[in-house]
C-alpha cells in the first residue's frame, strides 16, 4: 500500500506561486472579494509562507510553499466530532465535505493553519462558473476545506491503470501543484517505495520537517536551501 | 407513588411536545433547504467528451505553450504543453489564470461604439458589420485624401506573426507609423545593437552558465521568458557534485529574486553601471579577463586612433582611471572586498553571464548601465559560447520584401529622435500634440494599454483626445480603450488561432502555433481576421498584399516559409530531440515532416516548430559593427552623439567626449530639497507586464512575500518610517514633483532606507471592478527622457511621504 | 406536610405566602421588562437567521481567528451552569442549613443556562442543519463529542435534580388551586406527602446530589479539554481541567448572587434571602477568587519560565500587546476588586457581594475571551496581523442570549416558586432540632448512633 508524500526542494523553488494557482484552478477553490480578503478570509489550499528576518542589509528570507502537510499523526483528525476528516490507509488526510458541520475545531487544531473555511457561499460570478473542474466538488457555505493531494487524480489514475491492466507507476498520479512547478522543485510519490525519488530525497541530509518538534510527522518534506560550493579559485569548465 | 393524570392533560402535554419536535425538525429542514438552494445554482457540470487541446499563452511575451483540458465545449484547466521547448509543460501563475480571462464576467462581449463624448463616454453595442464598415470607410477616406501615413498602429509585445500581418497591412496601406510598446529588455537589446551591430534578438544560455550577475534584473519576477528562466534556475540548483551555478542579484531591494539568489548585493540605486565597471576594473587589473578573445574579437579596449588621426580613449584606460575600487565602493556603497570577490568569482567561474538592468518588463533601464553590463560578457569571452550571451538567428520569413509602390513618408517619431531600433512609443504623444511633422488622424491600439503602462500615460491620454478616430482591439475595457471611438474586442487566447515566436532571451528561433481551443464565448473576433477583413474591404493594394481569407490561412502561409527554410524540427519529446541534435552534428537534417502540409499538421499537433541547434562562435553573424568586432567603444553611438551635441550636454558631458561612446556611470541627479526619498516602482510576477489585476487568482497572490494582496501598498523600511513618524498600515501620500497618490503603508525590512517602492499594475480606473484598485506609481514617476537614448524610462524619482 | 384546602387563598400558606406571590400576581413591570428582553431575543433571532442565510462570514471571524464570541459565550454559559447544581448539591451534602432558600434559584440557573451554552455552539456551526451528524457519525476521540455527551448528561441530571425537590412545591401549588392547576397536577406526579413518598424523594435527591457533582466537574473539564487537547500555544496546558472548573464555579456563584439579589428585591424576599446568605456566598466567592488567581498565576508563570517562543508570543500579546487592556481588566475585575471588597467581612453584604459579582461576571467573560482569541491570533506559522472584532451579529446574539436567559428565568419564577417552600418549611420546623442534635454528637462524650 503506497504512502503518498511530497518533497519540496527549497533550493529550487522560485516562489512564483504557480503551484498556488494550479491548485486553485484544479480544485475549484473560490476567490473571495477584496473586502473579504482584507478581513482575512482568503481560501488558499496551498500558500506561500514568507519568513523574513533581520534588518537591512543583513536579511534572510525563506519562502515556503505550504500545502496541507498530510501528517501521519494529524492533530486535526482527532478533534473532528463527526469524523468528517480522517486519514486514509494510503496516508492522505481526507476531508469529507458532505459531512462537515463547520464547527472549525480542526482548523484550530492544525498547528500549520492549513485548513480553510467557507465563510460565505462561494461565488463564481458570471461565466467563471464554466471554468469549474467537474472532477472536484464545489463546496457549499459553512464547510471546512483543505488540500486533498488532488485525490481525484488518484482515483482517476487508478481507474485508468486498471483499465490498462497495469499497476500504478510513478508519474501516473501527480497533484496539480507538482505537475506545474516551472523549476521542477516539487516531487511526489510513494514514501514507502525505497526506489522512488521522493523516498530518496526524504533521506537527504537537507531534508527537514516543518515544526517537527510537534510530532505531527508531516509527509510533505522540505529540502533546505543549499549553498554554492565554489569560490574565487579556478573552476574546471 | 400515585401518578394520576387525566387524558386532557396528557394530550395537552403530548401535543406540546410533538409541536416542539416538529418545530425543531422544520427548522433543521429549513436551514438545510436554504443552504441547498444557495449551492444549487453554482454548479453547472459540463457534459461531453474530455479532450486536450494546445494553445499559446499571451499574457506576457514569455511565449509558453499551453495544453488545455476541455470537457465538451468548455475549457476546465490550463496546463503546459510538455513538448514545448520554452516551458516543457510547466507554467507560471499568470498562464494558469488565463482561464479566468476566458470566462471573465467583465469581458467586452461585442463591438462597442462610444455614442457619448470622449470626456464622458457612453458605450453602445453594435454589430461587426457596422463596426467594420465604419473603420473601412474612415481608412478609405484617409487614403483617398493622401493621408494614409497619418494612421498609427500601436501594438504590444506578443503575437509575432500577427504583428507581421499588422505591419504588412500598414505598409501596404501606406503608413510607416507602426509602434510597439516598450519592453524592459529594450536597454539590453539596444546595448547589444550598439556594441555588436545586430538587430536580432538578444539571448542567453541560462541553463549552461556557471555564474550569473544580475544587475537589477527581476529574474524570477517577470524578466525575459519567465518559465524558461525559472526552469534554468531549478537546473542551477539541481546540479550534481556541488557544481551549482551561482546567481548574484544586485539591486537596492531584497526582492523575491534577491531572496532566492545565492548572494544579494545591495547597492545605491542608479549605480549599477559603476559596479559593473568596478568589477571590470578587477578583471582587468588581475588579468582575469579573456585576453585572447578581447584582442581577437573586440574593438576599443585599448586607446585607438581614428582615420582623422584623433586619439580616442579606450575601455581599459577609462576603467583604470575612473573606476578604481575605492571610488566605486564610495559611489555604490558596496564594500571593496565584495567587489573584489565578485569579480574574482565571475572571472574564474566560466562561462559567466551578466544581465541587466531591467527594472520591470515594461520599463527599460539605463542604457549606459546596459552597455557596462554587456561589456562584462565581452571581457570574460562569454559571447557566442555555451552558457554565455548569444544572438538568436532571425526566423525564416522575417525579411520582408519592401512594399512595391511608392516609398513611405518618414515615421512621425523618427529614428533620428531616439536612438532605438524602433520608434519609441513614449515619444509619440509629444509628436501628436505638437502636430509635427504631421497630425495623426487615426490610431489603432492592440495588445497594450499605453495610457496605463507608459510613464507618460497622462500625456498619451491627452494626445488621444487630439486624434479624431481611435480604434481599440482590447478584450477588456482599459484606460486606453476608454478614450477610443470604437472597440473591436479581440478573442482571448483560447478562442483564436494562437501563435508566438521566440520569446525574449530564448536562444532558438521558434514558432508556436495552435488552433482555437473553444468556441468564442461572446461576439468577439480575432483581430487577425478583422484586419484581413478590413484589407478585403479596402481593396486595392492592401487587399493584394493580404490575400488570405482568414488568419489561419495567413499562418499557413508563414508556415510555408518555415518549410522553405529547410531547417528545424517540430516540437518533440526529449528523446527525439536528442536524436535530432545528434544527426545535426553530423550534418544531417531529418525532420519528421516531408511536405509543407505535414509541417503544418505537425505544428498544430505538437505546438510549433523550432531550430534547436545553436551554432556557437559565428562571429561574422553576430558582430556587424564597422569594425566587425565587439565594440567597447561603440562607433555608432559616437557618430550619433556627434550629430546631437545637445544630448551630450544634457548628459553632463562635453560633445566629443569619448565617454559618450563608452560604458560609464552617468551622474546621479541631486535630490531636490523637499523630496528626500527615492521611489522605485517594482514589478511582481503575478502582475508582470503591468497587467493582471482583473484576474482574481493573480490579485490574491500579488504580494504574498509581504502578506499583501488586492490593493496597492507602499514598501518602506521600518527605520525610515520611524524617522518620519509613520505607523504601519496607515494611509499616506506619496508626492513627487509630478503628482501625488494616496496609498497604504507596509513596513518591510527588505527595503533600503531612504527608498520606497510601489507595485506596478494597480491603479486602473476603467474596466472590471476587480482591476480598479490601488494606485498607479507611473502617475508620480519622473518622466524626463534619458538624455542620451531619449528614452522615457521611469527615471529616478524623488518623493516625499507623509501622513494623509 | 398538611394538605391545603383553601383554594386561591395565599394567606393559607402562612409565612410562606410571599413565596407564592410571584405566581399569583404579576405586576405590569414584569410585562414591560419581558417586552424589552424579548426585543433583544428577537434581534438575536433575526441576527441568527441572517447568519444562516449568508453564512458565518457575517461575523468578525477570519483566518486564523476561527473562534470568537460564540465559543467564548459557550464556555461562559457552561461555566455559569456550575452555579446551581454544584452549589446546591455540595451544600446539601454538607448539610449547610443556609442553603434552603437558595437551592431552587441556583438549580434553575443551571438548567436554563445550559441551553444557551449548547445554543452558542449551534450558532457557531457552519452547517447547523447537519448538527445531527454528531449523533449519526460520532467520533468518540473528539473532545467536542465528549462535550456533547457530558453536557447532555449534565442537563438530564440537573433537570432531574431540579425536578425532584420541585415536586412537593408542585403539590402545594396543585392544592392551592390557582391558575394552571392542570400543569401542576401533571407534574406533581400525585405527590401526597406520605412518609413513603418522602423517603423515596429524599433518597432520590441524595443520590442525585452525589451524582451531579462528578458530572458537573466533568462538564467543564471536558469543555476545557476542547482547548487543552490541541497543541496550540497557551491552550495545551495540563492545568486547564481544574482551572476551568474553578473558574466555572467562580462565575457560577457570582451569577447566583446577582440572581438572588434581584429576586430578593423584586419579590420582596428579604425574609428568606437574608444578609447572612450573601455573607456565606460572599465568603465562598472570596475563596474561589483566590483559588482562581492561584491557577491563573500558575499558568502564566510556567508559560513565562518555559520561554517557548510560540507561547511567549501569545503571552506577551495578553500581557503587554493587543489584548493587554482586556487581560488587565480581567485581572482587576476578577481578582483585585472582588478580593478587595470581600476580604473584609463587613463588606460581604448584599451590595458588596453584588458589586463583586458583577465585576466577576464581566471579568470571567473576558477571561474566556482572552483564552480563546489571543492564541488563535498568533498561529505558529507566520501570519500577517489579523484582528478579530465582532460584528453586530455576534453582539446581538450574545445580548439576545443573555436577555432570553433572564426572560426564561423570570418566566420560571412566574410558574414555580423560586424559593423552595417545603424545604424552608422543613427548615423552620425541624432544622433547629437536627442541628442541635448534630452538634451535640460532636461534643466530648460517648459515641451516639447515627
Amino acid at each position: 500500500m503506497p504512502r503518498w508524500g511530497m518533497v519540496i526542494d527549497l533550493a529550487k523553488c522560485t516562489a512564483c506561486q504557480a503551484c498556488v494557482v494550479a491548485c486553485q484552478t484544479e480544485n475549484n477553490v473560490p476567490c473571495v472579494e477584496p473586502e473579504q480578503a482584507a478581513r482575512g478570509r482568503i481560501i488558499s489550499w496551498l500558500t506561500l509562507q514568507p519568513e523574513l528576518a533581520g534588518t537591512y542589509p543583513r536579511l534572510a528570507q525563506r519562502l515556503l510553499p505550504l500545502p496541507c502537510l498530510h501528517c501521519d499523526s494529524p492533530p486535526c483528525i482527532r478533534v473532528c466530532p463527526v469524523g468528517a476528516t480522517g486519514i486514509t490507509p494510503e496516508g492522505i488526510v481526507r476531508q469529507t465535505f458532505a459531512r462537515c458541520i463547520g464547527c472549525r475545531y480542526c482548523t484550530n487544531a492544525c498547528p500549520y493553519t492549513r485548513r480553510m473555511f467557507n465563510w460565505y457561499q462561494p461565488e463564481f460570478p458570471g461565466e467563471l462558473k464554466q471554468a469549474l473542474n467537474p472532477d472536484v466538488s464545489v463546496r457549499p457555505v459553512g464547510v471546512v476545506e483543505k488540500c486533498t493531494l488532488c485525490h481525484h487524480r488518484l482515483l482517476r489514475a487508478r481507474e485508468e491503470t486498471r483499465a490498462e491492466n497495469r499497476p500504478l507507476a510513478e508519474g501516473d498520479y501527480v497533484p496539480a501543484c507538482v505537475e506545474i512547478c516551472p523549476a521542477n522543485a516539487m516531487y511526489f510519490g510513494d514514501l514507502d517505495d525505497p526506489d522512488s525519488r521522493v523516498a530518496e530525497l526524504a533521506r537527504s541530509p537537507r531534508a527537514f520537517k516543518y515544526l517537527e518538534e510537534l510530532g505531527t510527522e508531516p509527509k510533505v518534506i522540505y529540502l533546505a536551501e543549499g549553498e554554492w560550493a565554489g569560490g574565487e579559485e579556478q573552476q574546471q569548465r | 407513588m400515585n401518578f394520576r393524570v387525566n387524558r386532557r392533560d396528557f394530550f395537552r402535554f403530548a401535543g406540546g411536545g410533538a409541536l416542539g419536535l416538529a418545530a425543531s425538525g422544520v427548522t433543521l429542514r429549513g436551514i438545510s433547504t436554504v443552504t441547498a438552494t444557495l449551492a444549487a445554482d453554482e454548479v453547472q457540470v459540463p457534459r461531453g467528451p474530455e479532450g486536450h487541446a494546445l494553445s499559446v499563452c499571451s499574457l506576457c511575451p514569455g511565449g509558453c505553450g499551453l495544453r488545455v483540458r476541455t470537457i465538451g465545449k468548455r475549457a476546465v484547466k490550463i496546463e503546459g504543453n510538455p513538448l514545448h521547448p520554452v516551458n516543457h509543460g510547466r507554467l507560471c501563475p499568470r498562464g494558469l489564470a488565463g482561464l479566468q480571462a476566458l470566462y471573465h464576467p467583465d469581458r467586452l462581449r461585442a463591438p462597442q461604439k462610444n455614442v457619448g463624448s470622449r470626456q464622458a463616454p457612453e458605450w453602445k453595442e453594435i454589430s461587426w458589420d457596422e463596426a467594420l464598415g465604419t473603420v473601412a470607410e474612415r481608412l478609405g477616406e484617409r487614403a483617398r485624401r493622401g493621408e494614409a501615413h497619418t494612421v498609427v498602429f500601436v501594438a504590444g509585445r506578443t503575437g509575432h506573426l500577427q504583428q507581421r500581418l499588422f505591419r504588412r497591412f500598414l505598409q501596404a496601406y501606406g503608413s510607416p507609423n507602426y509602434f510597439q510598446a516598450p519592453s524592459g529588455l529594450d536597454s539590453a537589446q539596444l546595448a547589444v545593437h550598439l556594441q555588436q551591430g545586430i538587430s536580432e534578438g538578444v539571448a542567453y544560455d541560462l541553463e549552461g552558465t556557471r555564474y550569473l550577475l544580475s544587475f537589477g534584473a527581476n529574474l524570477l519576477e517577470g524578466w525575459g521568458s519567465p518559465v524558461s528562466t525559472m526552469r534554468a534556475f531549478g537546473h542551477w540548483r539541481d546540479a550534481v557534485g556541488g557544481r551549482r551555478t551561482k546567481f548574484v542579484q544586485i539591486e537596492p531591494r531584497f526582492s523575491v529574486t534577491a531572496a532566492r539568489a545565492d548572494e544579494w548585493v545591495p547597492l545605491r540605486p542608479g549605480t549599477e553601471a559603476a559596479l559593473a565597471l568596478g568589477i571590470a576594473y578587477v578583471l582587468i587589473t588581475e588579468g582575469l579577463y579573456d585576453a585572447r578573445f578581447v584582442s581577437e574579437h573586440t574593438f576599443g579596449f585599448e586607446d585607438w586612433r581614428d582615420a582623422r588621426g584623433q586619439t580616442h580613449q579606450g575601455f581599459r584606460s577609462l576603467i583604470l582611471s575612473e573606476y578604481r575600487l575605492n571610488q566605486v565602493a564610495a559611489l555604490t556603497e558596496v564594500p571593496v572586498e565584495t567587489i573584489l570577490r565578485l569579480a574574482r568569482e565571475f572571472g574564474r567561474n566560466r562561462p559567466g553571464l551578466a544581465v541587466g538592468p531591467h527594472p520591470a518588463s515594461t520599463l527599460p533601464g539605463d542604457l549606459y548601465a546596459a552597455l557596462a553590463v554587456h561589456s562584462l560578457n565581452a571581457l570574460t569571452g562569454s559571447l557566442e559560447v555555451p552558457g554565455g550571451a548569444l544572438v538568436r538567428p532571425s526566423l525564416p520569413g522575417e525579411e520582408e520584401p519592401p512594399a512595391a509602390g511608392k516609398t513611405l513618408p518618414p515615421s512621425i517619431v523618427g529614428s533620428e529622435d531616439s536612438l532605438g531600433l524602433r520608434p519609441d512609443l513614449a515619444r509619440l504623444p509629444q509628436a501628436i500634440l505638437a502636430r509635427q511633422p504631421y497630425p495623426v488622424q487615426a490610431m489603432f491600439i492592440h495588445g497594450t494599454d499605453p495610457v496605463f503602462s507608459l510613464p507618460n500615460g497622462d500625456e498619451f491620454a491627452a494626445a488621444l483626445q487630439q486624434v479624431p478616430f481611435v480604434v481599440s482591439f482590447a478584450s477588456f475595457l482599459d484606460e486606453t480603450a476608454a478614450g477610443a471611438d470604437l472597440i473591436l474586442p479581440d478573442h482571448t487566447d483560447l478562442e483564436k488561432w494562437q501563435e508566438g515566436a521566440s520569446p525574449p532571451t530564448f536562444p532558438a528561433p521558434l514558432v508556436s502555433l495552435a488552433p482555437p481551443v473553444v468556441e468564442p464565448v461572446h461576439s468577439t473576433r480575432a483581430t487577425g481576421d478583422v484586419v484581413l477583413e478590413l484589407a478585403r474591404r479596402l481593396g486595392g493594394r492592401v487587399a493584394a498584399a493580404l490575400p488570405h481569407a482568414s488568419f489561419e490561412e495567413f499562418l499557413r502561409a508563414q508556415a510555408e516559409a518555415l518549410y522553405a527554410a529547410q531547417a528545424g524540427y517540430t516540437f518533440a519529446t526529449t528523446m527525439e530531440e536528442t536524436w535530432n541534435r545528434l544527426l545535426e552534428r553530423s550534418g544531417w537534417w531529418a525532420p519528421t515532416y516531408s511536405t509543407a502540409e505535414e509541417l503544418w499538421t505537425q505544428m498544430k499537433e505538437r505546438g510549433g516548430w523550432w531550430e534547436p541547434t545553436y551554432y556557437y562562435g559565428e562571429f561574422e553573424r553576430v558582430f556587424r559593427t564597422p569594425s566587425r568586432r565587439f565594440e567597447f567603444y561603440s562607433q555608432r553611438l559616437a557618430r550619433w552623439a556627434e550629430r546631437h551635441p545637445e544630448r551630450a550636454q544634457a548628459a553632463g558631458l562635453k560633445p566629443g567626449d569619448d565617454r559618450l561612446a563608452l560604458p560609464h556611470q552617468p551622474p546621479l541627479p541631486e535630490p531636490p530639497k523637499d523630496f528626500p526619498l527615492v521611489l522605485i516602482p517594482v514589478e511582481v510576477l503575478p502582475l508582470a507586464g503591468s497587467d493582471g489585476t482583473h484576474l482574481p487568482y493573480l490579485q490574491q497572490i500579488a504580494g504574498s512575500y509581504a502578506f499583501e494582496n488586492w490593493d496597492s501598498w507602499l514598501e518602506m523600511n521600518p527605520a525610515t518610517a520611524a524617522a518620519l513618524g509613520l505607523e504601519p498600515g496607515e494611509r499616506v501620500w506619496v508626492e513627487s514633483r509630478r503628482g501625488k497618490v494616496r496609498v497604504r503603508l507596509r513596513l518591510h525590512a527588505a527595503v533600503r532606507p531612504g527608498v520606497v517602492h510601489l507595485p506596478l499594475g494597480y491603479g486602473r480606473t476603467q474596466g472590471s471592478d476587480w482591476a480598479c484598485r490601488g494606485v498607479n506609481p507611473l502617475q508620480v514617476v519622473e518622466t524626463q527622457p534619458d538624455p542620451v537614448s531619449g528614452w522615457l524610462a521611469a527615471g529616478r524619482t524623488y518623493v516625499r511621504v507623509y501622513r494623509g | 406536610m398538611e394538605k391545603n384546602n383553601s383554594s386561591g387563598n395565599p394567606e393559607a400558606l402562612g409565612p410562606e405566602t410571599v413565596l407564592l406571590q410571584p405566581i399569583v400576581a404579576t405586576r405590569s413591570s414584569f410585562y414591560y421588562l419581558a417586552l424589552v428582553l424579548l426585543g433583544f431575543s428577537s434581534l438575536a433571532f433575526f441576527a441568527w437567521l441572517y447568519q444562516i442565510r449568508w453564512g458565518l462570514g457575517v461575523t468578525g471571524l477570519n483566518v486564523p481567528v476561527y473562534w470568537g464570541f460564540y465559543i467564548t459565550n459557550f464556555v461562559f454559559f457552561i461555566g455559569i451552569s456550575h452555579a446551581g447544581t454544584l452549589i446546591s448539591a455540595i451544600l446539601r451534602l454538607a448539610h449547610a442549613e443556609w442553603r434552603r432558600s437558595i437551592t431552587r434559584a441556583a438549580e434553575v440557573i443551571t438548567v436554563i443556562v445550559l441551553f444557551f451554552g449548547v445554543g452558542s455552539i449551534i450558532v457557531d456551526l457552519g452547517r447547523p442543519d447537519r448538527m445531527l451528524n454528531v449523533l449519526r457519525h460520532p467520533n468518540f476521540g473528539s473532545p467536542l463529542l465528549w462535550d456533547v455527551c457530558s453536557v447532555s448528561i449534565y442537563l438530564t441530571a440537573s433537570t432531574i435534580y431540579l425536578y425532584l425537590p420541585l415536586i412537593p412545591d408542585l403539590a402545594i401549588l396543585r392544592d392551592y388551586g390557582g391558575k394552571y392547576t392542570w400543569l401542576y397536577r401533571l407534574l406533581a406526579l400525585g405527590w401526597q406527602g406520605t412518609p413513603r413518598q418522602r423517603r423515596w424523594l429524599e433518597r432520590g435527591i441524595a443520590v442525585m446530589a452525589v451524582l451531579v457533582i462528578p458530572i458537573a466537574v466533568s462538564v467543564h473539564t471536558v469543555v476545557s479539554w476542547v482547548f487543552g487537547m490541541t497543541v496550540q500555544p497557551m491552550w495545551h496546558s495540563t492545568i486547564f481541567g481544574p482551572y476551568f472548573v474553578v473558574g466555572a464555579i467562580f462565575s457560577g456563584i457570582a451569577a447566583l448572587i446577582i440572581a438572588m439579589a434581584l429576586i430578593r428585591r423584586i419579590y420582596h424576599l428579604e425574609g428568606y434571602l437574608k444578609t447572612i446568605h450573601f455573607h456565606h456566598l460572599g465568603t465562598l466567592l472570596l475563596v474561589f477568587a483566590l483559588l482562581w488567581f492561584y491557577f491563573t498565576f500558575a499558568e502564566l508563570i510556567t508559560t513565562y519560565y518555559g520561554h517557548d517562543p510560540a507561547h511567549l508570543v501569545v503571552f506577551y500579546s495578553k500581557l503587554t500587546g493587543r489584548y493587554a487592556p482586556l487581560f488587565w481588566t480581567m485581572m482587576v475585575t476578577c481578582f483585585l476588586i472582588p478580593v478587595g471588597i470581600l476580604s473584609r467581612p463587613q463588606n460581604r453584604t448584599v451590595t458588596g457581594t453584588v458589586a463583586a459579582s458583577i465585576t466577576i461576571l464581566v471579568g470571567m467573560w473576558l477571561e474566556r475571551f482572552t483564552i480563546v482569541v489571543p492564541t488563535l491570533s498568533h498561529p505558529r506559522v507566520p501570519w500577517d496581523k489579523v484582528f478579530y472584532s465582532p460584528t453586530w451579529v455576534e453582539i446581538a446574539i450574545t445580548l439576545g442570549f443573555g436577555a432570553t436567559f433572564i426572560f426564561l428565568y423570570m418566566l420560571f419564577t412566574k410558574f414555580f416558586p423560586i424559593v423552595s417552600i417545603w424545604e424552608v418549611r422543613e427548615g423552620r420546623e425541624h432544622a433547629l432540632a437536627e442541628v442541635a442534635e448534630r452538634v451535640q454528637s460532636y461534643m466530648p462524650g460517648p459515641e451516639t448512633p447515627r
